[in-house]
């Protein structure tokens, strides 16, 4: 009986170590390539000053997208630039130049596409000052939470 | 020993172990059956008793997702709300789920108005008391491992069962398909207990066999084994962690600046910002997510908003990873990404809920159920009317030769199914601490 209680213990507690998901697993399911970029422009902007934004894809071999596009707007909605073509300047980077008349808060969205995978990443940014009002719905959050647009599809 | 007295003895040490399992199992598996036949029925229960806040008259355009969010906010400040279900159809409400003080919380929204309908504390909903009950007996993990050794029992009440009713002279429809009513009350009494038992065993073992992958013990190891193997569900469905965002964090607009009242400078503005949630529905429209999607909110900084659809059908299933900054789609895994187990156990889950065909999936189930309740009921009440007064009616206990071939047997079964193994641990230190010890229970037990 001791050597069944032995046994039977050694058996029960092997088999109740748990196992977890090991995290190269995901290797043997269907995967996605996301395509990643970056949006880079210089941190301080002048209402009227020329602003380059630099939008650069950072992955390991040829990302060639679709399409390239910047839409350029405030935050509010009362003011839009369209959406815009960037200019290839390198394998992996593209740019465009624009100049903003008002002071406020702007959204740059990128709009882009390769190997079937679209993104259209946002960076805020403050031109000139803030109004009050501008602060404050900056303080609130709800310039990131609102919609501004449409996904590009 | 001669042959026909060998098979007796083998029949006394399978029925002793019948009757103590069954005996032991019998509570249980009538609350699992009860429980698991009003649950069969949750789509049309909770459409009737929810229905208040479920129906919404569609009129005119449907407000945003962040309008209703932030009114859902508005209703409960400094309450995380994590997800968003936008409803399958013009005439369903939005939901969304607040992590109140009191626990997950429900709130229904009416798209087109704004208004909040309602709130319903997640855990007081009348079929998640029922699935509290079938899952766990309504005491957290340890009810999870008592209903997965329930689950595994019956297994092994079932194989006994079967070697028991198994006539040794062929089958006959009679005492098999249906009850000799003519034959007296010993024979109707028998047959009440095996006829159901012989119409439902194949039902149950299905039942038990489509249960165990989501129990937390068994099917939570037996899940992340098949995940492992590249067989089971892509990680992240049911075990694993979902992909983080690709955008670094510190790229990430510091928002919100909720206590800071001075201006911050551009450079902790000028950050990459979240998608809105309507962003996220365009997406889900665009990648053809099934309506009944819900929407789960990334919670930090690197998370990922993750769309999830669990339908009826297991084919309709959907699980996606969305970045929440790029709005790349990180992982996208349909019934057809599972791999052939994972296919096995999503299929066996609808199956089991009674959602996979519809009515008749549940009416089969159902009448499983209720088979399952007259065979625990019947088997007691067998037991009851033929145990002698003062003693437990079980046979002897078998010969050493035989009670060891049925351990290892059981053993072996303990093996596959590891809480087995362990309650067999504890029947063993039972017998050996206390019944071998007491003259009383070895008599009444008949364990000599």
């Amino acid at each position: 009986m001791k050597r069944f209680i032995l046994g039977i213990s050694l058996v029960a507690i092997t088999a109740l170590s748990a196992c977890a998901v090991k995290e190269d697993a995901v290797e043997l399911y269907k995967q996605e390539t996301p395509l990643q970029a970056t949006l880079d422009f210089p941190e301080v902007v002048e209402a009227g000053e020329p602003i380059t934004f630099e939008i650069g894809f950072p992955v390991e071999g040829d990302v060639e997208p679709d399409f390239v596009h910047l839409e350029l707007q405030k935050a509010d909605g009362t003011v839009s630039y369209g959406m815009q073509e960037a200019t290839r300047i390198a394998d992996d980077t593209y740019e465009l130049t624009a100049s903003f008349k008002e002071d406020g808060l702007y959204i740059a969205r990128v709009h882009a596409q390769a190997n079937g995978s679209t993104i259209f990443p946002a960076k805020q940014f403050i031109v000139g000052e803030l109004t009050e009002a501008e602060w404050a719905a900056l303080y609130e959050g709800a310039a990131p939470v609102e919609a501004v647009t449409e996904p590009h599809h | 020993m001669t042959s026909s007295s060998s098979s007796r003895d083998w029949y006394r040490a399978v029925w002793r172990w019948h009757l103590y399992a069954g005996l032991i199992i019998a509570p249980f598996l009538l609350v699992l059956a009860v429980t698991g036949a009003v649950y069969l029925f949750k789509p049309q229960i909770e459409q009737v008793i929810y229905s208040d806040y479920y129906q919404v008259e569609p009129a005119g355009e449907r407000l945003s997702a962040t309008e209703l969010y932030n009114r859902v906010q508005a209703e409960y400040p400094d309450t995380p709300i994590t997800r968003y279900r936008p409803g399958e159809s013009a005439d369903r409400s939005a939901e969304f789920r607040a992590m109140t003080e009191e626990g997950a919380t429900t709130v229904f929204v009416n798209p087109y108005k704004g208004d909040i309908i309602g709130s319903q504390l997640n855990a007081d909903r009348f079929m998640s008391q029922v699935e509290l009950i079938h899952g766990e007996l309504m005491i957290g993990p340890l009810g999870d491992r008592i209903v997965e050794l329930v689950a595994c029992w019956t297994i092994v009440l079932m194989a006994t069962g079967l070697y028991l009713f198994w006539p040794r002279n062929g089958l006959q429809a009679s005492g098999t398909m249906y009850p000799r009513l003519r034959k007296g009350k010993r024979v109707l009494r028998r047959d009440l207990h095996v006829v159901p038992g012989f119409w439902v065993t194949a039902g149950l073992l299905f039942l038990v066999l489509t249960g165990l992958p989501w129990s937390g013990f068994w099917g939570a190891n037996f899940q992340s084994i098949a995940t492992n193997a590249g067989v089971g569900y892509p990680p992240s469905i049911w075990g694993g962690d979902a992909p983080t965002s690709t955008v670094k964090t510190e790229d990430v607009a510091d928002v919100p600046w909720a206590a800071e009242t001075l201006p911050v400078p551009n450079s902790e503005v000028a950050g990459y910002v979240p998608l809105s949630l309507e962003q996220v529905e365009t997406i889900a429209g665009t990648v053809g997510m099934d309506p009944s999607y819900t929407i789960s909110i990334p919670s930090t900084p690197d998370g990922v908003y993750t769309l999830s659809a669990y339908p009826d059908r297991a084919q309709d299933e959907a699980t996606m990873h969305v970045d929440q900054y790029s709005g790349a789609v990180l992982a996208d895994y349909r019934y057809d990404n599972y791999g052939i187990v994972g296919k096995a156990v999503a299929l066996g889950i609808t199956l089991h809920k009674g959602t996979q065909f519809g009515l008749s999936n549940q009416l089969i189930s159902l009448a499983i159920c209720l088979g399952v309740i007259l065979v625990v009921v019947s088997g007691v009440y067998l037991w009851y009317s033929r145990k002698p007064v003062a003693k437990s009616g079980a046979p002897s206990a078998p010969s050493r030769t035989r009670r060891n071939v049925l351990i290892v047997l059981l053993v072996s079964f303990g093996i596959i199914f590891p809480l087995v193994g362990l309650s067999l641990l504890v029947v063993a230190l039972l017998d050996w601490l206390i019944i071998r010890r007491s003259t009383k229970l070895t008599r009444f037990l008949n364990a000599g």
